[in-house]
């Protein structure tokens, strides 16, 4: 089955239960009947625990790599809980910057030639029609050029396209897509005679009423083209003539409460009339009346509409038929039932972003400005929070079964194993042993208490036991300190930070060892590794694959003491300041193997 | 007054920039359109001038089942989001992309209680067994993604216009706006219902719009711009797609995603314009690697069964049971007469499953056939005096009064009571009698202009909720509902309603009471 890779760790970021905007909201959080709320900051509610399987959990769990932190507030920051900010825009596909007044006019994708295939989303390439003898010299080609898929052998040959030049090619399947519509036009107009004097209102009600007759008696192709852009402009051509007449026949009214000033000819003349003396007579404001006919944006329903397009269904075989997801891309809403008006998609630019702290505005991470992928700032939670990984207790690698002695690196040969031994599915009521490792980049040591609900929630109900629940980790200290120390534990040993009642461990002896509850297994320079025993539970016979999935949820509690936020380095060296964070982790175990199948 | 000639109206763009201010046609000098409608906010001349306020102003049309976003005065929104359990995906979970990846593997729930619940849709109408804060947090990203991805707002938005079905709860209102206020940082959040929008969207000013949505199908008939009667059923598209599911398989169910590709690719209704032959084709479906044969008679069948109730018997007096015919011929009988001439001949079919071929002509068909049958009499049966249907004999076809539709049951009083002997017996029957030249009428005709077409069943296609508002917003029409930030985040929408400002200590322009419009 489709699994994230094994080990994985997920915090859960607190703002979920700060970031409620609306008491009610927040009212309905703290009395919601199917998830209760996951409280983190306060630690008052003790017997709610975080349900990792719960949709909302999904939501607010993120991977350490993408949380950033705020240097202000000390807490990490997600994506909801920031500000996003542009910086630039450009296009992914040719990586051409583009201004901000071009994205105002022109829209949200590339102008230029990238383009992607309607059918299978890959990028167009633009080749001239010429045979392939002449490629030697691609510069010197002629058109015309066609777009071509280098997948799925699309090209814009289907459509009837050629394009005259090579570049630029935006601006000419515009000129030719309007064409096309002209052209529809056109063809409508010969057909149908089309008014072309301005109406009087009378003339409207007959012509109107003979309209309705005749498409209600005798549809015919209708003389104005019915597209859906093309309906939009006479709409709002049509509002705005009404709103202008509304209100022009308004201003010779009693009310002054219209809120255009005196700057118009109009309402002078109507300042005037008033010290003049000179008796208006007093019009009532024409209501506005509904559009009545095509060349206002109407567009009646005729049966011969949908006679044609069945008719097109019942020619069109299934594969020239659009999907759901080729419907999708086509912008703007724009859902052409067959591949064959299916248009190429322009490239949707991207955009690089800074992102601020949105309780403290804090600037959290600012990508400098140019096409690179350097960063001016950035703030990521991993240099400030700890790291925590769960790993197999390698019991069968016969090599030395401690940990590395510079911190778990899982490129050597044992985690490889171990990594492989990830794989191996659970069983039901066997105790397996996880060594969690707990790796610190702060430079101050940390003391951490972690917690778990003793059963995991839902139907399965898998033990789960931290052995040595409470423990400290070195601090971020020179990785020279340790690497010219002669052992490892001496090099622990002559930590200063150390308090005195850490145990520690030497490599030799570790394979024949047992693990012992209230003792760390392991620890190292700036981590420590706690045994945890997970016994999965039974699998009900109908159970989904989110309950195979075994996560645990660890609640995490650090307390560190660093210097004082004053920036003053006389005063830090003596005032210390104590700093405690509280979070939820869900880490990825395995897949309980079913033991029906 | 021009008429906009098709040389005018042909000025067609890609039609990918925003346009600005707008610009009016209109034959006399006058004031220019954007300060004569603009809100009151600058009471003086000058400052409206430098406004520049229509810059990102968002148009949002949220569904149950798919949300669009653009900007007002676009014909189109910038995109169309289907809802998808994808997108409920923790993050960096890249599983999706894996070429091994399948979601048709996946486990679910079966049976229609379950049909598309996990991920489809944002919501359902009954609001009791949802999370409503995990349906915020979901609204939520879904707009931070819309953002990044299709918007890419250089500033905040400044204003934000929400189309929305008037029916939608008040709980998901105020969540839905509280991830607007959160998300887009947007000061003021204006309330649009979906069916008015539909009606501007095709240029009326009255219709009856049958709003084919996902959870339910919405009738509501507007006049002038206000909805009058409503009427609802759950037959739409998700009960549609459900029912497509099982076309292939009775006891197999396809994946939401099969059912709908299927309905999109080949769906199609039955009706008078259906081309000869048609339901004898066969046609072959491909889903992932297997491909089977299937009549297009089949294809149409779950359409007739979910919209125009063939399964059920009829006798059932739910609406759930009903058609979609029937249930817009139920709210077009619940009108005032003036109403229901004007929304009869300006039926807007709208929603999602509503561009499926043929069902536009199938459902004003049936409609038309109802009011054959029925006329405009709510009593189907009189018991022992009339064990046939009481359908009127003489339709009066007069082409000077457009009103073809018989309005009162005629039968029972003439032939129940009889004609006094005093009073002497006109030779013609008041009803039957040429209509008297009526001078009022014809004098307010003369200067309002043409009486609208009535009486005869039409349908309008509208250019759909999101375009009417989009519409809309770029004439800087104010809607009635308009919500300020700070005030919602202060007391949510129940403290909006409460709000009591004292007399005369409000600012200039300040709105004097709150009200939710449709929504209260």
């Amino acid at each position: 089955m489709a699994q994230n890779p094994l080990p994985y760790t997920y915090y859960s970021c607190p703002c979920v239960n700060t970031s409620a905007p609306v008491p009610i909201l927040a009212a309905n959080r703290k009395h919601s009947r199917e998830q209760p709320p996951t409280d983190t900051t306060e630690f008052d509610n003790e017997e709610q625990t975080f349900d990792s399987r719960s949709p909302r959990a999904n939501l607010s769990l993120v991977p350490l790599e993408h949380l950033l932190w705020c240097t202000e507030c000390h807490q990490m920051r997600c994506a909801r809980c920031v500000l996003e900010e542009v910086q630039c825009w450009y296009c992914p596909a040719c990586l051409f910057e583009v201004p901000s007044s071009t994205v105002r006019s022109e829209g949200n994708r590339c102008t230029r030639s990238c383009y992607n295939c309607p059918i299978c989303t890959s990028p167009l390439t633009i080749n001239p029609m010429e045979d392939p003898r002449q490629e030697d010299k691609p510069e010197h080609a002629t058109g015309p050029f066609i777009m071509m898929c280098p997948w799925c052998n699309w090209s814009s040959l289907d459509l009837g396209i050629k394009l005259e030049k090579g570049t630029n090619v935006t601006a000419q399947l515009a000129k030719i897509r309007n064409g096309r519509k002209a052209g529809k036009i056109q063809d409508a107009e010969v057909t149908s005679p089309t008014q072309e004097q301005p109406l009087s209102p009378l003339a409207i009600q007959h012509s109107s009423i003979d309209d309705a007759e005749a498409e209600a008696t005798s549809p015919r192709p209708d003389m104005l083209s019915t597209d859906h852009d093309e309906l939009f402009t006479r709409l709002r051509n049509f509002y705005q003539q009404q709103i202008v007449e509304s209100s022009e026949a308004s201003m010779f009214g009693p009310s002054f409460s219209s809120t255009d000033g005196f700057s118009s000819p109009s309402a002078i003349s109507r300042l005037l009339n008033i010290y003049t003396g000179k008796k208006t007579k007093r019009t009532k404001p024409v209501p506005m009346r509904e559009a009545l006919s095509p060349s206002e944006g109407l567009h009646i329903h005729s049966p011969a509409d949908d006679t044609d397009s069945l008719t097109c269904l019942s020619t069109t075989p299934w594969p020239d038929t659009t999907t759901t997801a080729q419907r999708a891309l086509q912008p703007g809403d724009h859902a052409p039932p067959f591949t064959s008006d299916l248009w190429p998609i322009a490239t949707l630019l991207r955009t690089k972003r800074s992102k601020r702290c949105r309780a403290c505005r804090t600037l959290l991470a600012r990508p400098e400005a140019r096409m690179n992928y350097r960063w001016r700032i950035r703030t990521l939670a991993l240099n400030h929070m700890p790291k925590l990984t769960l790993l197999p207790l390698a019991t069968t690698t016969t090599s030395s079964g401690g940990m590395p002695t510079l911190g778990p690196d899982l490129g050597t040969p044992a985690h490889i194993a171990q990594r492989a031994s990830l794989s191996a599915p659970l069983r039901t009521g066997q105790t397996h042993t996880y060594l969690l490792t707990t790796a610190n980049p702060l430079e101050d040591v940390l003391s951490v208490t972690l917690a778990t609900p003793p059963t995991t929630p839902g139907r399965v109900g898998t033990r789960v036991t931290i052995l040595c629940p409470q423990f400290s980790v070195g601090k971020n200290s020179d990785v020279w300190d340790e690497a010219l120390g002669a052992q490892p534990a001496a090099a622990s040993k002559r930590r200063s930070g150390m308090p005195s009642g850490m145990p520690t461990v030497g490599e030799d002896g570790a394979q024949a060892r047992v693990a012992e509850a209230g003792k760390v297994w392991a620890s190292g320079r700036n981590w420590t590794s706690v045994v945890v025993e997970v016994v999965p539970g039974m699998l009900p016979e109908d159970a989904s694959e989110e309950e195979a999935d075994l996560e645990i949820a660890v609640f995490v509690r650090i307390e560190y003491e660093t210097d004082a936020a004053g920036e003053e380095k006389a005063v830090a060296a003596t005032a210390k300041e104590k700093r405690e964070e509280a979070f939820w982790c869900v880490l990825g175990v395995g897949t309980i193997q079913s033991t029906f199948a | 007054m021009t008429s906009i000639t098709p040389s005018d109206g042909r000025r067609i763009t890609v039609n990918r920039s925003r346009p600005s201010a707008v610009s009016a046609h209109a034959t006399s000098p006058h004031t220019p359109l954007s300060r004569s409608v603009s809100g009151s906010l600058y009471n003086s001349p000058t400052a409206t001038a430098f406004r520049v306020d229509d810059e990102n102003h968002l148009v949002i049309e949220l569904g149950a089942r798919s949300i669009r976003v653009g900007f007002a005065g676009e014909s189109r929104p910038r995109c169309h989001l289907y809802y998808s359990p994808d997108q409920l995906r923790r993050i960096g979970d890249y599983r999706q992309y894996a070429p091994d990846y399948d979601a048709r593997s996946r486990k679910r729930k079966r049976g229609e209680e379950h049909w598309a619940r996990d991920g489809y849709e944002l919501w359902r109408p009954d609001l009791r067994d949802t999370d409503l804060s995990f349906v915020g947090e979901r609204l939520e990203r879904l707009l931070r993604e819309v953002e990044a991805t299709y918007l890419m707002l250089d500033s905040r938005a400044r204003k934000v216009s929400l189309v929305a079905g008037a029916q939608l709860p008040r709980p998901l209102l105020e969540v839905a706006l509280a991830g607007l206020f959160g998300v887009l940082q947007t000061p003021t959040v204006t309330l649009f219902p979906a069916s008015i929008m539909a009606v501007v969207g095709a240029g009326l000013r009255a219709a009856l719009v049958v709003d084919i949505g996902w959870a339910e199908t919405v009738v509501s008939a507007v006049y002038e711009y206000r909805e009058v009667a409503t009427g609802r059923t759950v037959r739409a598209g998700r009960a549609l797609t459900w029912a497509m599911s099982k076309i292939l398989d009775d006891d197999e169910e396809l994946t939401v995603e099969d059912a709908e590709d299927i309905l999109i690719r080949s769906g199609w209704c039955l009706s008078d314009s259906t081309p000869t032959g048609m339901e004898k084709e066969m046609v072959t479906i491909e889903i992932g690697e297997y491909s089977y044969e299937i009549s297009r008679k089949e294809l149409a069948e779950p359409i007739e069964q979910v919209f125009f109730a063939q399964d059920s018997k009829t006798g059932h007096s739910d609406d759930h049971d009903k058609s979609l015919a029937a249930v817009a011929y139920d709210v077009l009988l619940h009108l005032p007469l003036d109403v229901r001439k004007l929304c009869i001949s300006r039926i807007i079919i709208t929603g999602g499953p509503s561009s499926i071929p043929g069902l536009k002509s199938r459902l004003l068909q049936e409609l038309n056939s109802f009011i054959n049958a029925y006329g405009w009499n709510p009593v189907r049966n009189y018991g022992s005096v009339y064990r046939t249907a009481s359908k009127p004999d003489t339709i009066p076809t007069q082409a000077s009064t457009q009103i073809t539709i018989p309005l009162e049951p005629t039968k029972i009083t003439e032939s129940t009571t009889k004609p006094s002997p005093e009073l002497p017996v006109p030779a013609v029957p008041a009803h039957l009698a040429p209509q008297e030249p009526d001078f009022v009428r014809a004098k307010s005709a003369s200067r309002v202009g043409p009486s609208p077409i009535s009486g005869v069943v039409r349908g309008v296609h509208s250019l759909g909720a999101w375009t009417g508002a989009s519409l809309l917003a770029s004439l800087r029409t104010r809607g009635l509902a308009e919500i300020e930030r700070d005030k919602f985040l202060a007391g949510g929408l129940t403290g909006l309603l409460n709000v009591k400002q004292p007399a005369g200590k409000q600012g200039v322009g300040e709105r004097r009471s709150w009200s939710l419009a449709a929504w209260t």
